[in-house]
């Protein structure tokens, strides 16, 4: 158990597995989750400016370079710390509990707590299937990955047909709301969740924190689920 | 309120050992509404004893909401339907005739069945015994004045002193979290001049030693604060992860 003559380098290996500190590694890496999709979103809400300004971001976004990478594989190292300590810490609350109630009633908590988890196995499972849409195009490649065309610096990506087109299948479309709805509510607790974890959300900060989750869980939501409803009715790219 | 008896129906654990499987058992009770919970239990006993069948075994003590050992899961809250109340506190006037009422123990694996509604909750003074203390020396009490302690120290210390370390956090907890009892106890000590001696190491072992038994950890959802019965506050889990983080920086 517990002790202080252990070697040091013991007791720093037992102090970074306990349940906080896998918590706290789980908050942080939902912090930088969570700023990377209001990032994201606002990026893509571009895409209401028109083919223009849309396709000008993405140019711009792909010729970061080196920077690129290093934000892929910065963000890819959050994602599994992110999925690591959860598979971890959720290993063990099962296991804290093997015999379950005959009845257990809820008073305080939501949905989206309770439902973490499986909210965030969809999630893992949209990545995926996002990145091999949008950013590999090896999944629904008629629907006008290879496009390209004429921008002021030359040759580019067209980036907004790909996302008319893709959104305009309304099986697609709805994937995408489905999983920004699963997104919303994972935010919604977590980006409360996360501020009490690092041990933020007391005192004066109580009511803020607490309303930040809910608050972004609607932004990120409407904002994101805004974009495939926009195609589908018309909105944006009909002309 | 009437004062005439209610027929209760009672569904409750029955488990004769720690190995052995439990099952629900259907009982049926004349309560009076003045009854404390735990008298009908009585009364279900000695009805049983008369019958010839081994009574329903519950922990108890104080009955009068100091001690926490009236632990018990009624219709799925710890303690009952009532706020800030022990079992022992709790009256057979919040019922209704004809009700059932279903009762069963806390379930966490750090908490093993000892018998019916009785559960081993020494993990606890475990945790306790791991660092919840100060070692400074105790003798006679101190003037009032000679150690200052802020007001707002004082009240918070004092709100989190209140944990009778019943167990209702982890059995209400959907992960079977301890977190709210560790982190009453840190956040009471460690807000106090008195408890700065140990306050680096106190939260350590503390946190060590329930991981150690097996308790889940804390997703913010708020069950022990509302199934509280001190009503002590979530926000010690915060302290507990300020803490935490805390000792995490010391250099040793
Ligand atoms: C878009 C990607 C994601 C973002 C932005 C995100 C964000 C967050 C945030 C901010 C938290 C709160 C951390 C805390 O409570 O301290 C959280 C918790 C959690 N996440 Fe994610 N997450 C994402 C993907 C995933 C994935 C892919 C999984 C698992 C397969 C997952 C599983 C969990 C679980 C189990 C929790 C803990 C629930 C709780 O503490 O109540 N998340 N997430
Ligand atoms: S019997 Fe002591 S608190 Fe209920």
């Amino acid at each position: 158990m517990s002790s202080g003559n252990a070697p040091p380098l013991d007791r720093l290996v037992k102090a970074l597995t306990s349940t906080i500190s896998l918590k706290i590694v789980m908050a942080v890496t939902g912090i930088a989750g969570a700023g990377f999709v209001i990032f994201h979103m606002l990026g893509n809400l571009q895409m209401f400016l028109g083919r223009e300004a849309y396709n000008t971001y993405a140019e711009f976004m792909q010729n970061l370079g080196e920077l690129k990478w290093v934000a892929r594989l910065g963000l890819l190292g959050i994602l599994f710390g992110h999925v690591s300590t959860a598979v971890l810490l959720v290993q063990r609350n099962t296991a804290a509990r093997p015999e379950g109630y005959y009845t257990q009633k809820r008073k305080r908590t939501s949905v989206a707590a309770v439902y973490m988890a499986q909210l965030g196995i969809v999630l893992l499972l949209f990545i995926i299937y996002h990145i091999l849409h949008f950013t590999g195009g090896m999944i629904h490649t008629d629907l006008g990955y290879e496009l390209v065309e004429m921008g002021p610096n030359g040759a580019r990506r067209d980036l907004y047909t790909h996302v008319i087109n893709s959104f305009s299948n309304p099986l697609i479309a709805l994937t995408y709301v489905a999983a920004n709805l699963a997104l919303a509510l994972h935010l919604a607790h977590g980006a409360t969740s996360m501020f009490k974890t690092i041990g933020f959300g007391v005192g004066r900060w109580k009511v803020p924190v607490e309303a930040i989750g809910p608050a972004f869980g609607v932004i990120v939501g409407l904002g994101n689920i805004s974009m495939p409803i926009a195609v589908l009715t018309g909105v944006i790219g009909a002309n | 309120m009437s004062d005439e008896n209610m027929d209760i129906k009672l569904k409750v654990w029955r488990q004769k050992g720690p190995t052995q499987a439990g099952y629900f058992e259907d009982h049926k009770v004349s309560a009076n509404p003045h009854m404390s919970f735990l008298e009908m239990l009585d009364v279900l006993n000695e009805q049983l004893l008369n019958d010839g069948k081994e009574p329903v075994a519950f922990d108890h003590d104080c009955r009068e909401g100091i001690c926490g050992a009236c632990s018990m899961v009624i219709d799925g809250a710890p303690h009952g339907p009532r706020k800030g109340t022990t079992t022992c506190q709790l009256h057979m006037r919040e019922y209704n005739d004809g009700d059932e009422i279903v009762i069963e123990p806390w379930r966490a694996k750090a908490f093993p069945v000892i018998k019916d509604l009785v559960v081993d909750r020494r993990a606890f003074d475990r945790i306790q015994q791991a660092g919840g203390y100060v070692s400074v020396s105790t003798g006679s009490s101190p003037d009032a004045n000679a150690i200052p302690i802020g007001k707002r120290d004082a009240d918070e210390a004092f709100d989190y002193a209140a944990c009778i370390g019943c167990g209702a956090c982890v059995a209400a907890c959907p992960n079977a979290s301890a977190m709210l009892f560790v982190s009453a106890k840190v956040a009471h000590l460690s807000l106090l001049p008195q408890g700065q001696v140990e306050r680096v190491e106190r939260v350590r072992k503390m946190v060590d030693a329930m991981d150690f038994e097996g308790f889940g950890g804390c997703t913010n959802h708020g069950e022990c604060e509302a199934s509280c019965p001190k009503t002590i506050s979530v926000d010690a889990i915060g302290l507990l992860n300020r803490e935490y983080m805390r000792a995490g920086l010391s250099r040793d």
